[in-house]
């Protein structure tokens, strides 16, 4: 309709990468995590890759990567959420979460790293940890990491937390960012809580220059 | 008769539409006519942060503020020799000084009136460019229908952080550019199109997506003051065609004093 009140030839505009906004999620796969809790959160992946999926811009611009403990192992490197296939995770040790938060924010270092050196932009990244334990290993040069790189002055990432029934709230308190203290999830509501995180990321990979994106409420954190 | 046929237009973005949120970006142009009978253009974009209240204000100030001051300076002195840093910095300075008196009169914090701003001065001889935050301003290259950026957009680390005029660092933030040549096409946008027409990748101008809009714009009728948009550049603007690559508010202004082909053969 308008476009036959344009007089001139429609431009040939120029196609750049989609800016990415990386996720990566700290999943707990230690042997206290078998049964019900692990089933549930396997369904969740499950389900916030469908929610991405169903989302034309997420599913361009959203990169997911996991990483599961123990021991730390990489399931998949970052990838936009189109490519992204979840895979069944199986409980198989104990709770490194030092490790694993080391490991990961190495990760999320070299994939910005590949961001800039192709141009493409990107939005600030997504670190979501999961456990329903405590750390069985040195945790506190992970702490130090994760509040130097989330804190109101200094923004590389944002860094959740979240404690399933069982988990040790009180270290999880000190390895995440003062600013941002862990959730507790109420029952196994991984569903609910990928939910909202597919919903959060959404909203992030479509925000505006100098929009602040507004989160959903935790509908899935026992209060 | 003038040397300069120019037009600008801003179109609000879908996403604003959806949310009833106003149109945050305001754009100009204006062509003066110096004591020595020569021509400067100015070309003024300034877009309101998404999340800052009352960013259609001050954007729209900036535009108008950099218009009457800018002027009679102009009119003076066609050659740009009074354009430098330290005039653009105190009219920057002056420019916060009347946000900030914006906000006090609402009791809000200056952030609500939060934009960008980027303005191209072109003269006889020199050209001046000034930018504070994204968008970018481009000019004819050494080929006929290319084109090169005379500013970069700037962007934070992250893909939706920029630079504003009310930001406590904008001093160090600002560019200024004086440039001891003439020239004929400028185009100056706000973000909201900027990754339609530039390569991000290799930090250069698309010049085929701006090429067929200097070559109409060249046919329009010449004129010295624009009062209001120009309905073909909001017809682009607000094509399908842009709004399925951009949700955003867009703002385009341009000029050209290149003769088109056919007023050369007559």
């Amino acid at each position: 309709m308008v476009s036959d009140q344009v007089p001139f030839d429609f431009p040939d505009l120029v196609s750049n990468p989609e800016p990415r906004c990386p996720c990566l999620l700290l999943l707990d796969t230690s042997m206290s995590m078998n049964g019900a809790p692990l089933e549930q959160l396997n369904d969740g992946v499950r389900t916030f890759k469908e929610q991405l999926a169903a989302d034309s811009m997420a599913t361009q611009r959203v990169e997911v990567a996991t990483v599961t403990f123990g021991p730390v192992r990489t399931i998949s490197e970052f990838q936009t959420a189109d490519h992204f296939q979840p895979t069944t995770l199986t409980a198989t040790g104990d709770t490194p979460i030092g490790g694993a938060v080391l490991h990961g924010l190495d990760m999320l270092d070299a994939r910005k790293r590949d961001y800039r050196n192709a141009g493409i932009s990107y939005y600030r990244p997504w670190v979501f940890l999961i456990t329903d334990g405590g750390p069985t290993d040195a945790w506190q040069a992970a702490a130090e990491r994760i509040h130097a790189g989330d804190n109101p002055e200094f923004k590389a990432f944002s860094f959740f937390g979240v404690g399933v029934e069982g988990a040790n709230m009180e270290v999880l308190a000190k390895i995440c960012s003062p600013s941002r203290p862990p959730l507790k999830l109420a029952g196994l509501n991984f569903r609910e809580l990928f939910v909202w995180l597919s919903a959060s990321l959404k909203g992030v990979s479509r925000s505006q220059v100098g929009t602040s994106v507004p989160l959903p409420p935790p509908g899935w954190a026992s209060v | 008769m003038t040397l300069w046929r120019t037009a600008y237009a801003s179109v609000i973005g879908t996403s604003h539409v959806q949310t009833g949120a106003p149109c945050q970006d305001a754009g100009a142009c204006r062509v003066i006519r110096a004591n020595d009978g020569r021509e400067v253009m100015l070309a003024v974009v300034s877009d309101g942060a998404g999340s800052a209240a009352r960013s259609a204000e001050s954007s729209m100030l900036a535009v108008q503020y950099f218009l009457d001051t800018f002027t009679p300076h102009v009119a003076a002195d066609p050659t740009l020799q009074f354009f430098d840093r330290t005039l653009f910095e105190s009219w920057l300075h002056d420019l916060r000084y009347k946000i900030t008196g914006l906000a006090d009169q609402h009791s809000m914090d200056v952030r609500e009136f939060a934009c960008t701003f980027l303005a191209a001065t072109l003269g006889p001889e020199s050209t001046v460019c000034v930018q504070v935050g994204d968008g970018a301003i481009i000019g004819s290259g050494d080929e006929v229908g290319d084109y090169a950026w005379l500013t970069w957009p700037q962007h934070g680390e992250f893909a939706n952080t920029t630079n504003f005029i009310t930001d406590d660092d904008a001093f160090d933030a600002m560019e200024f550019e004086f440039i001891d040549r003439p020239i004929n096409e400028v185009a100056v946008f706000s973000d909201g199109i900027e990754r339609l027409v530039l390569d991000m990748g290799n930090r250069s101008v698309h010049s085929p997506a701006l090429r067929p809009i200097f070559q109409w714009l060249a046919t329009t009728e010449p004129s010295l003051e624009k009062t209001c948009p120009d309905p073909a550049l909001e017809a682009f603007l607000g094509s399908a065609r842009i709004n399925e690559r951009t949700d955003d508010d867009k703002t385009l202004v341009m000029g050209t004093r290149v003769v088109p082909q056919t007023e050369e053969r007559a």
